[in-house]
């Protein structure tokens, strides 16, 4: 089975507290209207009862990347670690990836008119260390593993309601919130 | 809800009328045609499809780095569509280097160019078949492409031609854009229908279109006008008026162009949040 590095997010343990979202965006010197990393703030209630967790996530390095697809120029290609790479100096802000991620990932970065998303840090994981995001969470919510490596059992994905987008097969997974009952 | 994208329907709306044009010369110069009509076509088309290059290029954030659209044929359609309206575009030098020969062999020209032409038409159409946004993903998005290569080819070589070209011809050309009119209202409606049908987001792209006054504007424009000056004109079966083929083609481009424009700005992409 071929590599897959992800990110694995204990949303019973995020705080939404953003450190992820800032770490990212000062170390890799983003302008203030541009984050690599988002964080929702998710409410919903069934019979089961009520759940109440934050969400953070960033690109989801797909197994089948839609944005690699409907790239025109190559700008996009999976590393033999899994990390979905993309090298600006290739793009040309045609914004194809904008539109075909089913999760708004790419974004046109304000001052170079091209494509921008999470690399996943790989330059410090080729160093042996851990991604930004990683490293600034305080309560240790946010995790970066080989995903084939652990059981994913008791993990779930984002999940598309159209089979077509649930081809793209994200590699971040997230433990699942606990339901309240009051 | 989509954006306005400016560039990218004065490109698509101007190739493919470009294209629409050169199909149709190909198409009469079965029989013929009376050659300073072809010429002032051909040149249109060229000017057209020139412009409809140059809109394109505003829509990327660096337009210096175009070049390296073609580098991704393997599976992006957008690379598939500049390759092939940069093949049009060649070809369209021959087309003309054609016409202005005597004996030049226009119609192999004008195959070959609207070959490419066609087979870029639909590489376009195909970028936009995605599958986050339910108001693309559809085979009508690849018909509405065409049907406003045919409309627009039609209708602008019957304003060309209105004078020079024969009753028997102009005849062919309204018919044409009459089909396409008919076929247009037609997939609309289906379009509508399924979208209904597509979940939140196609919902959305409805009820976007129901409530703006541009859908309504080109209901008006692209559909009804034409469709009762065409029913008039083919239950009455006079001589072409010069006014109502200027009408049409008016009436037919503000709506295309409005119909384009509602096409980006109604897409409404599915965000993934749902954790399962």
């Amino acid at each position: 089975m071929l590599k897959q590095i992800g990110f694995i997010l204990d949303a019973n343990r995020c705080l939404g507290c953003g450190a992820c979202l800032k770490a990212c965006q000062i170390n890799h010197n983003l302008p203030p209207t541009l984050t690599w990393r988002t964080i929702r703030k998710i409410e919903d209630e069934s019979s089961d009862g009520k759940r109440r967790f934050y969400l953070s996530s960033a690109c989801n390095h797909c197994a089948n990347p839609e944005c690699m697809r409907v790239c025109p120029s190559g700008a996009y290609s999976k590393r033999r670690d899994g990390i979905v790479v993309h090298n600006s100096s290739k793009c040309m802000g045609c914004k194809s990836c904008v539109a075909s991620c089913p999760f708004s990932v790419p974004k046109i970065h304000p001052e170079t008119g091209k494509a921008t998303k999470c690399l996943l840090c790989y330059d410090r994981l080729d160093l042996g260390m851990t991604p930004y995001c990683v490293k600034a969470c305080p309560t240790r919510a946010l995790l970066c593993q080989e995903i084939h490596s652990i059981s994913l059992d008791q993990l779930i994905r984002l999940t598309a309601p159209l089979p077509g987008l649930r081809l793209t097969n994200p590699s971040v997974y997230y433990k699942e919130p606990r339901r309240l009952n009051y | 809800m989509g954006t306005m994208e400016w560039p990218l329907v004065l490109f698509t709306v101007l190739g493919e009328t470009a294209i629409g044009i050169i199909f149709v010369l190909w198409w009469l110069d079965r029989a013929e045609v009376d050659p300073i009509f072809y010429k002032k076509a051909a040149l249109l088309s060229g000017l057209l499809l020139a412009l409809a290059l140059i809109a394109s290029l505003f829509h990327l954030g660096r337009p210096e780095y175009a070049y390296r659209a073609v580098s991704h044929l393997s599976t992006s359609w957008l690379s598939r569509e500049i390759l092939c309206f940069l093949f049009a575009a060649v070809a369209w030098l021959y087309f003309y280097s054609q016409v202005r020969q005597p004996k030049g062999k226009r119609r192999l020209a004008a195959g070959i160019t609207s070959t490419f032409g066609l087979l870029g038409i639909f590489s376009s159409s195909m970028i936009y078949v995605l599958p986050r946004v339910p108001a693309w993903d559809s085979v009508q998005t690849p018909l509405f492409f065409l049907l406003t290569t045919g409309l627009l080819g039609g209708l602008t070589c019957l304003v060309l031609g209105r004078k020079t070209l024969k009753l028997s011809q102009l005849q062919e050309l309204l018919l044409i854009v009459f089909t396409c009119v008919l076929v247009s209202i037609l997939s609309f409606a289906i379009y509508l229908s399924m979208l209904n049908t597509a979940g939140m987001e196609g919902m959305s792209t409805v009820q976007f279109l129901l409530a703006s006054p541009l859908f309504w504007l080109r209901v008006v424009a692209n559909w009804l006008l034409p469709l009762i000056l065409l029913v008039t004109y083919f239950s009455k079966q006079k001589t072409i008026n010069a006014n109502l083929v200027i009408m049409l083609f008016i009436a037919c481009s503000i709506g295309e162009l409005l119909g384009r424009a509602l096409f980006y700005l109604s897409a409404v992409g599915i965000s993934i949040t749902a954790l399962k």
